[in-house]
């Protein structure tokens, strides 16, 4: 309608709420369509907007804040962060998300997904402007 | 005058029910259906009989107000349109009841702007607004105190003719001001919770801007209202004013039902909301849904969601005054 940034939840989806918001939030700040010092809606607010429990947004919102993507300054005002180099990944860390990729690349290949096609969306969510 | 006052309502009645059946999308008579459903055979053939019955019965009520208005049976034409809505609502219940079959279980997806709410200033803006003209005429009937008259009308009937008057006391001369006050407020606070709405950005501004011209008009009766006693002395002028306030609300209703069509061909999902919540199309009961305001199935704009104490509380702030005002004026 007005070309502001939307999040876009599907209740009955297998994935949880809570991880939908992060999951959306995050790929914004990363592609661009949240830029830093952006003011995001109150917990209150995007909870009520969507439907959802005010401790759903909290929850995502502060974990979004812990990965260093959204500021919560005194009282209720939220922002988008600028980021800075995130620091160097631990190795725990980086073999947790090997895992995490590794599974949801046999997940895709289970559901007829060709490696081809894998392989573009991929490079293709890395190209995005960061 | 009076012909215009009696069938303005009606038409303004038929247009609303006409338009309510097909204004979001993916819902039809209240229920889901597929997006593309009002546009299949069974589709257009539920919304070609509701609208062709419906036009029917619009142009058959017209005609018998307009004959009991021609014989001098004013207050029959005016109780004629409550059996018109009712003789809609019962349209309205044929057509959700074979538009049932069709029904599909909504999914259940809901859609929030992230950005901040950039339509409350000018909601906050506009209302301020509509209160000069109220402070002003406050100011003008202090300034001409001494011109009002001692016994003054403040009612009057479908014919034109008052039938109720008042008399010349701060009470008396001021109330429609406090009136129009306490309800341009009352608007300012609903246009405000319409931030913790469900919904877009598109709706909310939606539900904003008819916040604002509802408040300009509320505004401009009662300031009228209020001057009336310094006005009625060059002729009757009641009638005409209520005419023009007609008209201006019927405007505001039409143009709030094109924009709701235009939200619904913008293709975003409606309201993610189960259809077993819905009582008669209108009521929304959901205790597992945290939002008080949700998007209407039936109408523009937002409604509440009645399985929250703080819905009921938001109705009572409404209804008290109105219910106060009425016994008020019966014990006068």
């Amino acid at each position: 309608m007005n070309g502001a940034p939307q999040i876009r939840i599907v209740l009955d989806g297998p994935t949880p709420i809570y991880r939908q918001v992060v999951d959306q939030i995050r790929t914004l700040c990363v592609d661009g369509g949240l830029k830093a010092g952006h003011s995001m809606p109150s917990v209150r607010q995007l909870a009520a907007n969507l439907g959802v429990h005010f401790n759903t947004i909290a929850e995502a919102y502060r974990t979004l804040a812990v990965e260093g993507w959204l500021e919560v300054k005194q009282g209720r005002s939220v922002f988008v962060s600028e980021r800075r180099e995130p620091r160097q990944p631990t190795r725990a860390a980086a073999a947790q998300h090997s895992s995490r990729l590794r599974h949801q690349v046999a997940e895709l290949r289970a559901n007829g997904f060709s490696p081809e096609w894998i392989r573009h969306e991929i490079e293709s969510a890395l190209g995005g402007p960061e | 005058m009076t012909y215009l006052l009696v069938l303005l309502p009606v038409f303004i009645v038929g247009i609303v029910f006409l338009a309510v059946a097909n204004l979001h999308a993916g819902i039809l008579f209240g229920a889901s259906v597929p997006v593309e459903f009002p546009s299949s055979h069974a589709g257009r053939r539920i919304l070609r009989e509701y609208r062709a019955r419906g036009v029917v019965m619009m142009a058959v009520f017209m005609l018998m107000d307009a004959i009991a208005l021609q014989r001098g049976h004013a207050d029959l034409a005016i109780f004629a349109l409550p059996a018109q809505v009712l003789l809609w609502a019962a349209l309205y219940s044929i057509a959700v009841r074979r538009t049932r079959p069709f029904a599909i279980q909504p999914p259940l997806v809901r859609t929030a702007s992230l950005d901040r709410d950039h339509s409350l200033k000018p909601m906050v803006l506009g209302c301020v607004a509509a209160l000069l003209p109220l402070l002003a005429a406050t100011l003008y009937l202090h300034l001409h105190w001494a011109s009002i008259p001692e016994i003054f009308p403040v009612h009057w009937g479908a014919d034109g003719q008052a039938n109720g008057w008042t008399q010349r006391t701060v009470t008396g001369v001021y109330m429609p001001i406090w009136i129009g006050v306490a309800v341009i407020g009352f608007v300012l606070v609903i246009g405000i919770s319409v931030r913790y709405a469900r919904g877009g950005e598109g709706l909310r501004r939606l539900t904003r801007t008819v916040l604002i011209l509802v408040s300009a008009l509320l505004s401009f009766t009662f300031t009228w209202v209020a001057l009336l006693p310094l006005l009625h002395r060059n002729g009757p002028t009641a009638p005409f004013a209520a005419v023009g306030v007609s008209l201006v609300g019927a405007g505001i209703v039409f143009w709030a039902i094109v924009q709701q069509i235009r939200l619904r061909n913008s293709g975003e999902p409606y309201d993610g909301t189960p259809d077993n919540c819905w009582y008669a199309g209108m009521f929304y009961y959901n205790p597992a849904d945290p939002s008080i305001f949700v998007p209407k199935r039936l109408g523009v704009g937002h409604t509440l969601n009645f399985a929250h104490p703080i819905s009921w509380m938001g109705l009572a702030v409404l209804l008290l005054p109105i219910g106060f005002l009425l016994l008020h004026r019966h014990a006068r």
